[in-house]
């Protein structure tokens, strides 16, 4: 399934390096693509447990997941 | 264990802070201290595990200094994209169409070019005062087309990934060079206030265009390269009147088109080798009509148009 994630909070192109890294920890998410322009995460994500999980931790490295 | 301070280039903000750390803990190393605003950080660690960290920062965008920035002007790595590019390479398949679309495009003006004068219009070229003096201006009028519309493109592509800085560059050298050349051709054939005008409009246009992917700032560093390097155009010109112009301006334009390379490849480094890689955004004949309108245009301007009190021809 695709996602995509408003974000608060994103700035340059580091942030978008710390999201992408964050993410690709975790299992059962893919094809990720983070645009700190537009404020918006994109990934394909196995179920709805591994989403939850991706948005925590998007929101521990001081992000905010507006929707 | 061992402290090792390493210098690093790239380091901005508080998620180059983090990225550091989330490196530093994947290969199991303490991170003594982070300085961003002097740019070094200390770990504590083993010789095996820096050298994996500084590989994996230098993928994640942050370098060491000195060293690092060495092998970054390596010019093996320049060698490997111009010719991956030239063989038409899985990777630079953007860079390869650019430059399939400009010698096809540089091609079918010349025909086009060469059909009219011989049939289709004769007449209209022979009534041009000493018209083969123009010759050669007019292929250069049509090199500059292709070499500008070729660069807006490849940048039109990568510019919403593009950094701030990087953005202001390449408005900045677009801007400069295509204002430079417009002004320098059309002031050989009208002379420098005509000259300065079309430069300054093409290198404005272009600059302001593609900075402003980077706000305002980018805007007006495109606007500013524009404005000087269209007068800088025309006014080369018109001084070396007398003095060998055409074959300086083949000289020039050389050079502006390894710049121009030059620039295509900081392009592709900084952002089409990139996971999100983007595609063209034009096809080959939107390509071939926009570069020939601004060829068309500048013909007219250079044939047609008024004349200062001091030109080549």
């Amino acid at each position: 399934m695709e996602k995509t994630l408003k974000i608060n909070g994103m700035h340059c192109k580091s942030c978008e390096v710390l999201i992408s890294d964050v993410l690709a920890e975790i299992k059962g998410i893919e094809k990720v693509k983070v645009d700190s322009k537009e404020g918006f995460v994109k990934f394909n994500y196995k179920d709805e447990h591994v989403l939850s999980i991706a948005k925590q931790a998007i929101e521990k490295e001081g992000y905010t997941v507006i929707a | 264990m061992t402290e090792y301070k390493i210098e690093l280039n790239g380091m901005t903000c508080e998620s180059c802070e983090k990225i550091i750390e989330r490196v530093a803990e994947r290969n199991d190393t303490a991170v003594k201290q982070i300085d961003v605003k002097k740019g070094f950080a200390i770990f504590e660690s083993d010789e095996n595990k820096i050298l994996m960290i500084k590989q994996q920062l230098s993928e994640r965008g942050i370098t060491e200094k000195g060293l690092a920035a060495t092998t970054r002007g390596d010019f093996s790595r320049i060698k490997k994209y111009f010719i991956g590019v030239i063989s038409g390479e899985k990777d630079f398949y953007v860079e390869t169409k650019i430059l399939n679309y400009s010698f096809a495009s540089a091609i079918a003006i010349i025909a086009f070019f060469i059909f009219a004068y011989n049939f289709a219009m004769p007449s209209i070229f022979n009534s041009i005062e000493n018209f083969t003096g123009y010759v050669p201006l007019i292929f250069l009028a049509i090199f500059s087309s292709i070499l500008i519309f070729g660069s807006y493109e490849h940048m039109n592509t990568y510019k919403k990934d593009m950094s701030c800085m990087n953005g202001m560059m390449v408005g900045m050298i677009v801007g400069m060079i295509s204002g430079f050349m417009v002004g320098a051709i059309i002031g050989a054939t009208n002379g420098m206030f005509i000259g300065s005008l079309a430069g300054m409009t093409v290198g404005i246009g272009l600059g302001i265009n593609l900075g402003r992917c980077c706000g305002i700032m980018g805007a007006l560093e495109g606007a500013m390269a524009g404005l000087m390097a269209g007068i800088m155009g025309a006014m080369t010109s018109v001084m070396l009147l007398l003095d060998n112009l055409v074959l300086f301006l083949y000289v020039c334009f050389t050079i502006s088109l390894a710049i121009l390379a030059g620039l295509s490849y900081m392009m592709f480094r900084e952002s089409g080798s990139t996971a999100a890689k983007s595609d063209l955004k034009i096809q080959f004949l939107d390509f071939l009509t926009k570069s020939s309108i601004l060829t068309f245009l500048l013909l007219v301007i250079m044939l047609f148009g008024p004349k200062g009190p001091i030109t080549y021809l």
